[in-house]
């Protein structure tokens, strides 16, 4: 039997959405008066409710969620081996982490990470170079100062007069900075440090400076109880604090995280789930969590390449930095919008037949006037033209040349990104050169060469012919209906997939399939597993990966479910021991 | 008025620095790199010259080295037969390739193309030979870059590797490189005396906390934290106080934006400065410098170029506009290591001048922009380091020679003994005729 494990009340009035948990009292009243309406039966449909004393209008939507067993892993064949997860290597706190974590630790609120070489990008490959060192420790000097000088007692908990609160002092600062206790000889450490340094603020800004510069404080570091006969650790709740903490705010644990992994309250799934929901809907941390969760949006899409991306201004003369930004604009409203006050649903996110563009965008981009403005609105498109995030400029624009579109590249990019398909790399002998433009030649046929050529076909019939149904939308994503003269043909082929195989036309009906196949769900929780744990997946990772999927496929592929769902696979409660 | 305000930075920051500055004789001349990248390939026609091995005349690129001719190595037939192994896409494999003679590692990182991977796979071969030929100078090497500002994948601003998957982060702010190297600590001596015990004090903990940790971790994490280690080291020999054989002046208080686009050219120039007199001072023995990134848009506005160069560099050969615009930019690169050479040729050493004892290599990640092309990698090698014949156009014929074979023969010249280098399926060993 189904059963409703979540309920999301979001109460709209002057505009503004809240969100409660089920976990929340006022959602708990709801919970209790929708029980009585004899409404939580209903699967799946939104109830209405008026309540008295509220002033406004409450829209509860009733999730409804297929309860993973007790134990997920039994029933899941890839899960029967016992617990192993692939490693996750060590990295250094990003720029924004680094920025977040200071604000929280410190009170201040000047970026200093801005001054950091850019992130290195991946896990895998984080590392503290000279550079990174010497701005590492010219913070810590500055940050120390300036907190001693105006914010002391933001960091000191205790009275400083008073002969114990160096060592309070020394304890408290470093559970947060470290964000997991001191062991005895560390806060011995602290407190020779703090002595050594003549005077209380002295003492404190000589702990501070130390603490910046310690790799306990710049990298992320799991420790975890190894389990003797596995090959893996069982996190400890700080260690899972932090997972928690960095993946949803890009911050440092808060209080209630800390006092959580203190109490051992973060050792099960069920309380891991319920601080994700916690954190989920605190509101004072609303703008953190957008930010990191379009943070992982923009990294699996690549749309990272749009802040610089350039066009030829004689082929795409309106085209320019305003625009760009639009378009930027436009994709993260619509990825906030669906992922956190919509439906959450994968299908939404690729079908969806509306939009969020300012007046300018909305005009020129979908020649729809009239939307007035510099902030971005909802628009709605036609559905037989437009589908969801894949048919938005930004991702159109990305995914072409500077002066036309490339099919190749819009092909293979639905490959990689959405079917997880490795395509090989072409043969060392062939040179990979985009037909150039012709006044007269439509690009399926100056695009051609590659499906007939018998070297090339082999790779290019995976692309090519799934490019080629993007071909209404030209190189910055406008509609056409027209290339060089002669009408689009838009029809299209996937191949060699699971279940996807055949023809279709245009990018909606290709948007369509996806959102209804398989592979592209499995794909999908694949990628937010290497987005999450900043890692390629290994073998070892299969039970993760298949609990991922079964949870995201149980929930009706809800992209916010998915997020809790990572933090519930053996990937993120345990580490694997590499010694 | 742009170049009298730059010749007022220039001066301003080195403006007394001449031979005469070099107080003290270094005991054996050392042996000099300089890495020198350029992105998005070149204009053949107008770089490779005419002529025979010996006696040929320099193309418009190349010309603004021509006082230099008797002094230049330039490689036709050096191919990156690396390419197209591995993860990454045309750029980020040649420019990751392009020193470590490695394909890619498999990874995460983006790149807009659907082509994600990781670093390269292997060290670079600035940083090998710094491995070897830096004891006595007071820094390994120098990684340094002109405005590299990546908001893609961070594999196309990495040139110089410490090992697999260790890229060094290029300093780009020339400032920061001055105060790194030269710039002493405000305040009395006293104070200053405070200052660097304090830092040393925090530099000692953090190793130890590493050293702590080393003993928790896998092997991976522990290579990581030996490259922290050797991080903290370094700025630690910066720490010391100075042994310079030079009396620097100090920087210019007036600072330049150094990520603006149209301040490419005053931060080269800063950035050249410095590494001919890090180079001539035996701070280092060893630097890159990266200029902007591959696949870089950077717009060449004062040459009248109002496209970013990866955009141009995609242009079709049939596009004579582009194609001369792309030839300009190149030349102004060349102009660029003209200046270097001039400055290195300002010291002198022994009988002659520090560019005797320094080679510099200007390289690329492509032939050609437009196909991505592997083949033919513009190499132009300069100065006097590494006993190679100098004043020769050579061309490897055939099916030419692959790129390892050169990193192999860079190592040879600085007395660093490998027969092959980066992978050896691509490698069979020295260049011939180079020496």
């Amino acid at each position: 039997m189904k059963q409703v494990t979540n309920i999301r009340a979001v109460r709209e009035s002057a505009g503004e959405m809240e969100h409660f948990d089920p976990e929340q009292r006022i959602a708990r009243g709801l919970r209790g008066r929708l029980r009585s309406a004899g409404a939580t039966m209903i699967c799946g449909a939104t109830v209405l409710l008026v309540l008295a004393g509220c002033g406004a209008t409450w829209t509860v939507r009733t999730e409804v969620v297929a309860p993973l067993p007790a134990d997920a892993r039994l029933s899941l064949p890839s899960c029967r081996g016992g617990i192993q997860v692939g490693a996750t290597p060590m990295r250094t706190l990003s720029r924004m982490e680094y920025n977040n974590t200071i604000h929280d630790l410190l009170g201040d609120a000047t970026a200093p990470a801005n001054r950091f070489p850019p992130d290195q990008g991946s896990a895998a490959v984080s590392q503290v170079t000279t550079v990174h060192m010497q701005r590492y420790v010219s913070a810590a000097e500055r940050l120390a100062a300036q907190t001693v000088a105006a914010r002391l007692a933001q960091v000191v908990p205790c009275d400083l007069k008073s002969a114990a609160c160096a060592a309070t002092f020394v304890r408290h600062f470093g559970l947060r900075a470290f964000r997991r206790p001191l062991v005895r000889a560390e806060v011995a450490e602290f407190l020779e440090t703090f002595n050594q340094a003549g005077g209380f603020n002295a003492g404190v800004e000589a702990v501070i400076r130390t603490a910046l510069v310690s790799p306990n404080f710049l990298y992320h570091i799991d420790r975890g109880r190894p389990i003797p006969g596995t090959t893996v650790a069982h996190l400890t709740g700080y260690d899972v604090a932090s997972r928690l903490s960095y993946l949803l705010w890009r911050s440092m644990p808060d209080q209630a995280l800390l006092a959580a992994a203190e109490a051992g309250q973060l050792e099960s799934a069920s309380d891991v789930e319920r601080q994700v929901r916690r954190m989920l809907s605190d509101r004072t941390q609303q703008t953190r969590l957008r930010d990191a969760v379009a943070d992982l949006y923009e990294r699996w899409f690549g749309l990272g390449a749009l802040h610089d991306l350039d066009k030829n201004g004689v082929v795409y003369p309106g085209y320019s930095s305003s625009m760009r930004k639009a378009m930027a604009s436009e994709t993260r409203a619509f990825l906030d919008q669906v992922t956190w006050e919509g439906d959450g649903k994968l299908e939404t996110l690729l079908t969806a037949p509306f939009t969020f563009a300012d007046g300018a965008l909305a005009k020129t981009i979908y020649g729809i006037s009239g939307t007035k403005g510099k902030g971005t609105r909802k628009i709605d498109l036609d559905p037989t033209q437009r589908a969801g995030i894949l048919t938005q400029p930004a991702i159109l624009a990305v995914y072409s040349l500077s002066d036309q579109t490339s099919p190749v590249m819009r092909g293979s990019f639905i490959r990689e990104t959405v079917l997880c398909h490795k395509l090989p790399d072409p043969p060392a002998s062939v040179m990979a050169v985009a037909p150039e433009p012709r006044k007269g030649v439509p690009t399926r046929e100056r695009w051609s060469d590659h499906t007939l050529e018998v070297g090339c076909a082999s790779c290019h019939k995976l692309m090519d012919p799934i490019g080629f149904g993007f071909e209404h939308y030209d190189g910055i994503g406008r509609w056409r209906d027209k290339d060089e003269g002669f009408p689009i043909d838009d029809a299209g082929e996937v191949m060699l997939t699971r279940d996807l195989d055949g023809e279709f036309k245009g990018a909606p009906e290709l948007a369509r399939k996806l959102a209804g196949s398989t592979q592209v769900r499995q794909c999908v929780s694949r990628q937010w597993f290497r987005l999450a744990f900043d890692r390629v997946e290994t073998p070892e990772d299969a039970c993760s990966l298949a609990m991922l999927d079964h949870a995201f496929s149980a929930t009706g592929q809800n992209m916010r479910e998915l997020l809790v769902a990572l933090t519930r696979t053996d990937a993120f409660m345990y580490r694997s021991v590499d010694r | 008025m742009k170049l009298s305000r730059r010749s007022a930075l220039l001066s301003a920051l080195l403006p007394t620095l001449r031979p005469g500055h070099l107080m003290a004789a270094v005991p054996k001349t050392p042996k000099r790199l300089v890495v020198m990248f350029t992105p998005n390939g070149t204009v053949p026609s107008a770089f490779w010259p005419t002529g025979s091995e010996t006696d040929f005349k320099l193309g418009p690129i190349l010309e603004p080295l021509a006082a230099y001719q008797s002094r230049l190595l330039l490689l036709e037939g050096v191919n990156m037969n690396t390419r197209g192994t591995g993860p990454g896409n045309g750029h980020t494999q040649g420019i990751g390739h392009l020193l470590t003679g490695t394909p890619l590692l498999p990874g995460v990182l983006v790149d807009g193309m659907g082509r994600p991977s990781g670093y390269a796979g292997g060290v670079s071969v600035d940083q090998e030979i710094a491995n070897h030929i830096s004891d006595g100078a007071r820094v390994h090497s120098l990684p340094l870059g002109v405005r590299v500002i990546v908001p893609g994948t961070p594999v196309r601003a990495r040139l110089s590797y410490r090992g697999a998957n260790q890229p060094l982060v290029p300093n780009d702010d020339p400032y920061d490189v001055f105060d790194n190297l030269f710039g002493g600590l405000a305040g009395t001596p006293e104070e200053q005396t405070r200052v660097v015990a304090q830092r040393r004090s925090v530099l000692d903990r953090s190793r130890r906390d590493i050293q702590r940790l080393m003993g928790e971790l896998g092997a991976e994490d522990r290579r990581r934290l030996e490259s922290h280690l050797q991080s903290i080291r370094e700025v630690e020999e910066n720490l010391a106080p100075s042994t310079n054989r030079c009396a620097v002046p100090p920087i210019s208080k007036t600072r330049i934006d150094v990520a603006a686009n149209d301040e490419y050219p005053n931060v080269s120039r800063l950035q050249l400065d410095l590494i001919a007199t890090a180079l001539a001072c035996d701070v280092t023995r060893v630097v890159s410098l990266l200029y902007s990134s591959t696949q870089s848009n950077q717009t060449f506005t004062w040459l009248g170029s109002k496209r970013g160069h990866h955009s141009l560099s995609h242009e079709p050969d049939s596009n004579r506009d582009v194609q001369n615009t792309l030839a300009s930019i190149n030349r102004w690169y060349a102009g660029e290591m003209r200046y270097l050479l001039d400055r290195l040729a300002t010291f002198p050493e022994g009988n002659g001048s520090v560019l005797d004892s320094t080679l510099v290599v200007w390289c690329n990640e492509l032939g050609i922009g437009n196909n991505h092309s592997k083949m033919n990698i513009p190499f132009v090698l300069a100065g006097g380091a590494g006993g190679f014949r100098m004043g020769r156009h050579v061309r490897y014929g055939g099916d030419g020679q692959p790129h390892n074979n050169l990193l192999v023969s860079l190592c040879n010249a600085f007395g660093v003994p490998k027969e092959r280098f980066g992978d050896p399926r691509f490698c069979t060993g020295g260049l011939p005729n180079l020496i």
